[in-house]
């Protein structure tokens, strides 16, 4: 059971014509086993916390810690790769590998991932068994995402940050995925934080959170 | 590892693109590079092999200018220089590596040298004024071409035997102008009938030598006065005078020119350039071509031909007074058609070289950030900056690697074909410029001469072995390794440099 703190982070995008203050003292809790919703307007930040929950980054002030632990004591590669599974709203895969050759890209280090285990998971996110070797350009948006998701549980990560997942596929897709996201939440123990635009989609989490102005709300 | 090498085979588009310029231009490159040395080779051997003929001619030397009480006096006209200094200057360019005098023959007097008696008469005359006159023997000494006014004087002219001397006259020959030799000498040559001797009726010339005396005439007396005296001197030869022809006469053998000064009053010879009667020269004047009159030279440096001819000029030889010419139209013809192709595949090595550098660049650095989704999508799952740039880094300079050494391979195996193609095509060009010698060259007055003078060169070309090969100096092969290393670092630093950047950024 483990639970990922967010305290009082601030982020600023620094350019040549100014300064974004992105996010500006987010706090929040993030459990396993809990599929969370955030929601906002476009430009609230959403991604950006999501992206240093990812570790691409250290925060301005405040901090993120995994079970009490500061996670910028981790190195980030090490950090993403063992804890952290992400989807993102599209391009999720490699385009010159198929659907398995990804998922075991997603297993990283974990050289003993075997293919069959990486068909074992894309099975189980409900992908047809002949979809498996074709490459992400053959597959539908749906069958992207589930390859994406199945690439995130190659590693074991126990969080799960999905920005966007939805956001271009039609809404029955959409909430098929939302279905596969809250399974992993609530089947495998994952903590899994959702991006959505959708009141639909973010009805279905456990817990909804919206962003406004760098704040959570 | 595995999983780059995977990639080289997925990713057709990028690798195919970066595979066909290395090796492209690595075929090329290794070509060129073949060919421009092959040219160089070609060059030195050329120039090794090469030896060029010059001429130098004195386009105007003694005339005979009619004094006050009718007599006449010889003028030189060359004020500036001496036979000996010409032939000093020459000797003096190092880069000249023969001297082949041309010069009108004249009879030495050669019984003036040989005794004591003869000597001490001469001291007399000489100290009586320095002038010294008297009846001649004409002769010169070994080779003894003579001549003279009355045949019946011969025998004693040529200190010989009545019957020992062959007289040739020729033909149609208003002057009477034969052959007279010593039977000996005579049956010796191949061709007597080169050895014409003319000479002039008119008196006082030809059998009077009635010149001042040099000193160094006398300083060879001189020498000669210590030794043992030989009963005859003989008089160090130092040229031939040649004439290729038929019908033109020719060969005599000159003295040396130490003495040459001296001889005012020495027969003249000349060559039949045209037909013999050309040879009558009604204005007979000797002392026009009394001397030297021609030299041949050649030279081992035909490149330097200019720089030789130059010299001399600035040495002292002037333009006024001596005129020289090269016979280097084939090498020049030759080096031309080298030369061309060297700086050709110079300038398609610098284009390949620069070409292949800059497309590899480019190239990459699209391709790298073609692959920039990927990139991020490795560094979200994990993958550090340094392992995603290393693995782009292998697959890149894989395929370079790949396609150098399939290019060598390729130029090493087809490389000798091709240079043979090249060289092939190259004689063709030069054979065809001959049949193509334009109508323009053709109407003109010498289009003969051109076109002989041409042909000849393209022969020489044909001759000359400029067989391309393929032969590159190992270093290049080192070049060409490292500039794959270079371009994997490259690879590597572009991928990196956009793994480094900060992905949130990058997102926006
Ligand atoms: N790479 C970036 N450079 C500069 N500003 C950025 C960048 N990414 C996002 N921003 C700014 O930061 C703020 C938050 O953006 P973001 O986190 O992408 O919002 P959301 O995902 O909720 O739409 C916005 O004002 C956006 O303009
Ligand atoms: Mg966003």
């Amino acid at each position: 059971m483990s639970v990922l703190e967010v305290q009082n982070l601030c982020y600023d995008y620094v350019q040549r014509y100014g300064v974004t203050h992105a996010l500006k003292g987010v706090n929040g809790v993030f459990e396993s086993g809990k599929l969370y919703a955030l929601t906002g307007r476009s430009g609230s930040g959403k991604s950006t916390l999501l992206s240093l929950l990812a570790g691409f980054d250290r925060p301005k002030a405040g901090k993120i810690t995994l079970d009490g632990e500061d996670i910028s004591t981790v190195k980030p590669s090490l950090y993403r790769k063992e804890k952290v599974g992400m989807i993102f709203q599209a391009y999720n895969l490699i385009p010159h590998l198929t659907a398995v050759e990804n998922v075991l890209l997603g297993a990283g280090g974990k050289k003993s991932r075997l293919p069959s285990e990486a068909q074992a998971i894309l099975r189980s996110m409900g992908l047809e068994e002949a979809h498996f070797r074709k490459k992400p350009s053959h597959l539908s948006g749906g069958e992207q995402q589930r390859v994406a998701i199945a690439r995130a549980l190659a590693s074991d990560a126990c969080i799960i940050l999905a920005d966007e997942p939805t956001g271009n596929l039609d809404s029955d897709t959409g909430s098929m995925v939302v279905e596969i996201l809250k399974d992993l939440a609530h089947r495998l123990g994952k903590c899994v934080i959702l991006v959505t635009h959708s009141e639909e989609i973010a009805s279905e989490a456990d817990v909804r959170y919206r962003m406004s102005d760098g704040i959570l709300v | 590892m595995k999983a780059s090498l995977k990639n080289i085979i997925r990713l057709p588009n990028v690798f195919v693109t970066v595979f066909l310029v290395v090796f492209l231009c690595t075929v090329l490159i290794l070509l060129c590079i073949s060919v421009y040395r092959s040219c160089l080779s070609a060059e030195e051997t050329l120039n090794q092999t090469t030896v060029v003929t010059m001429e130098l001619t004195l386009k105007e030397r003694l005339t005979r200018v009619e004094t006050e009480d009718g007599g006449y006096e010889i003028v030189d006209l060359n004020h500036k220089l001496l036979d000996g200094q010409v032939l000093e200057l020459l000797r003096a360019e190092s880069r000249i590596s023969e001297l082949h005098y041309i010069c009108n023959t004249f009879f030495f007097p050669a019984d003036l040298l040989c005794t004591e008696a003869e000597y001490a008469d001469l001291q007399a005359a000489a100290a009586e004024g320095g002038s010294f006159s008297r009846d001649t023997q004409l002769g010169l000494y070994e080779v003894g071409v003579a001549g003279c006014t009355r045949e019946d004087l011969l025998p004693e002219t040529l200190g010989v035997p009545k019957e020992d001397l062959t007289v040739t006259y020729l033909a149609g020959n208003g002057l009477e102008d034969g052959v007279l030799l010593p039977k000996k000498l005579y049956h010796g040559l191949g061709r007597p009938e080169a050895f014409l001797i003319g000479w002039y009726k008119a008196e006082g010339y030809g059998f009077r030598f009635d010149a001042p005396l040099p000193d160094y005439l006398l300083a060879h007396f001189e020498e000669l006065k210590g030794k043992p005296a030989p009963p005859a001197l003989s008089v160090p030869v130092c040229g031939y005078y040649t004439c290729g022809e038929d019908d033109q006469a020719a060969t005599v053998m000159v003295a040396n020119e130490k003495y040459w000064q001296s001889i005012y009053g020495a027969q003249d010879y000349y060559t039949l350039q045209e037909n013999r009667q050309t040879f009558v020269r009604p204005d007979v004047d000797a002392f026009g071509e009394v001397g030297l009159a021609k030299i041949r030279m050649t030279t081992a440096y035909p490149g330097e031909v200019a720089s030789i001819i130059g010299g001399l000029m600035d040495a002292g030889l002037g333009g006024d007074d001596y005129l020289i010419t090269a016979s280097d139209y084939e090498y020049k013809f030759v080096l031309a058609q080298m030369e061309s192709m060297g700086n050709f595949s110079l300038v398609i090595l610098c284009a390949a070289v620069l070409f292949g550098l800059l497309l590899l660049a480019v190239f990459l650095a699209y391709a790298v950030r073609k692959r920039q989704r990927e990139i991020y999508i490795l560094r979200a799952l994990g993958y550090g900056e340094h392992g995603i740039a290393l693995s782009f880094a292998f697959e890149f300079g894989t395929v370079i690697l790949g396609a150098l050494v399939c290019g060598v391979a390729a130029a090493y195996l087809f490389g000798n074909g091709i240079c043979g193609m090249i060289s092939q095509r190259a004689m063709e060009n030069a054979r065809s410029a001959v049949e193509n010698l334009s109508p323009v060259a053709q109407s003109m007055a010498n289009s003969e001469t051109l076109r002989d003078q041409l042909e000849s060169a393209v022969d020489r070309y044909l001759e000359t072995d400029l067989s391309l090969a393929y032969g590159v100096p190992f270093p290049i092969y080192g070049i060409l390794l490292g500039t794959a290393a270079v371009f994997s670092i490259y690879a590597y630093g572009l991928t990196r440099g956009i793994a480094k950047r900060n992905m949130m950024q990058k997102e926006g």
